[in-house]
């Protein structure tokens, strides 16, 4: 199956979000078993929202890893991820930092 | 329930719409936590950071479950020496499975503890990978006795780095790829089965190892690395946070819900073609 038109490509969504009515869904799914390619693409769609999810998963736990060496090494912490508060990066900047020193501590001791 | 400090729910508010630096700045606040109570074990700091994915998760699904007035640096806290308490009750029953299991009379107790403990994510793993209940069952039956044969001639040593449980997951892994293979045709497609990581922990995290992907899973989330930074915004926005178009719009500085799933569309279908291309321009392949 070639690329779908707008309204499929949302209808898939709302099934893989699990946003559809039981009768929705029903008809979902009574495509899916009449239509073979349709199935695949619904398959296809399915694998490519699992990667984008272990792909995000990743990268937060990336992240956090050099937040974590940021932090032993008493390195100044900078948000790197995704926002639109400034409120929260001066805190984050503030956190790290009374997080380094906790760790400082808590090593020379 | 207390009410949230400011902080707390400005922070919640913030992992809703799909913010990843209010995860950064929690996970900031508990290192200290976790490094006193756990002494700064590799391990703990694994948790810590599995404990932040997982409520990322859960804050998408309005499933976070927090103790009445617990602050989230507390409920992290939590899941950490929860995680600690089962790993090490875990290490227990794999040296009790392993010792049972190499007496010749009496081991009735490691099958039937095997078979009940193990069977959720066995069972997700193999409905998510077009099984059914029934097959996970005969899995877990012939994956024991490959175990009890391998613990017998010693080829299993138990080891501190690889849980028992890890190792019979390869196991039953491996068994249901020849035994799907054998069985392509009539495979039963259940496509949500095993598709979102259940309530339960076991489940979450097998969910999302490596070995618990398919071949097509795997190169997207390499592939989906790639994207522009704004194809990326978009879809994790869409698909991992679940915002609706009118709340992307508003992030991305577009005018309106249309322009926001135009431009959604448009990044899954490169997504989509780069995938297939990587695929070798087979859309049927399934492994």
């Amino acid at each position: 199956m070639s690329q779908v038109d707008v309204n499929t490509e949302a209808w898939i969504d709302q099934y893989l979000k699990r946003q559809l009515s039981p009768d929705e869904n029903q008809r979902f799914e009574s495509r899916m078993q009449n239509d073979p390619d349709f199935l695949q693409e619904v398959i296809l769609r399915k694998d490519i929202v699992v990667g984008i999810r272990v792909a995000e998963d990743r990268q937060l736990r990336e992240r956090l890893e050099h937040i974590r060496l940021s932090v032993e090494k008493g390195e100044p912490v900078r948000p790197q991820g995704r926002t639109s508060s400034r409120r929260l990066v001066l805190w984050l900047v503030a956190a790290a930092t009374a997080a380094a020193l906790a760790y400082a501590l808590f090593v020379w001791a | 329930m207390q009410p949230l400090t400011d902080t707390d729910s400005h922070i919640l508010q913030s992992i809703r719409s799909g913010d990843t630096a209010a995860l950064e700045a929690l996970y900031v606040q508990a290192i200290p936590i976790v490094t006193r109570e756990m002494g700064g074990q590799r391990r703990a700091h694994k948790w810590l950071q599995d404990a932040l994915i997982r409520l990322r998760t859960d804050v998408r699904n309005g499933r976070l479950k927090r103790e009445p007035n617990e602050n989230l640096v507390e409920y992290l806290a939590r899941r950490v020496r929860e995680r600690w308490e089962q790993y090490q009750q875990e290490k227990e029953l794999d040296a009790r499975i392993i010792e049972c299991l190499q007496s010749e009379t009496d081991n009735g107790w490691a099958f039937y503890y095997m078979q009940r403990y193990y069977f959720p994510s066995i069972s997700y793993y193999i409905r998510s990978n077009g099984g059914t209940e029934e097959d996970a069952k005969d899995i877990i039956m012939d994956s024991i006795y490959a175990l009890l044969y391998n613990i017998r001639e010693g080829k299993y040593v138990a080891q501190d780095t690889t849980k028992l449980k890890t190792y019979f997951y390869s196991i039953c892994k491996n068994k249901w790829k020849d035994y799907a293979k054998k069985r392509k045709n009539n495979m039963i497609v259940s496509l949500l089965d095993g598709f979102e990581p259940e309530d339960d922990d076991a489940h979450y995290y097998v969910a999302y190892e490596d070995d618990v992907l398919n071949e097509r899973q795997k190169v997207v989330a390499e592939v989906f690395q790639q994207a522009t930074e704004r194809c990326h915004r978009i879809l994790s926005y869409f698909y991992y946070d679940n915002l609706s178009h009118t709340e992307i719009a508003e992030k991305m500085g577009y005018q309106n819900a249309d322009t926001s799933k135009e431009q959604k569309k448009r990044c899954m279908g490169k997504l989509r073609l780069a995938l297939l291309k990587r695929l070798g321009g087979n859309p049927d392949m399934d492994e």
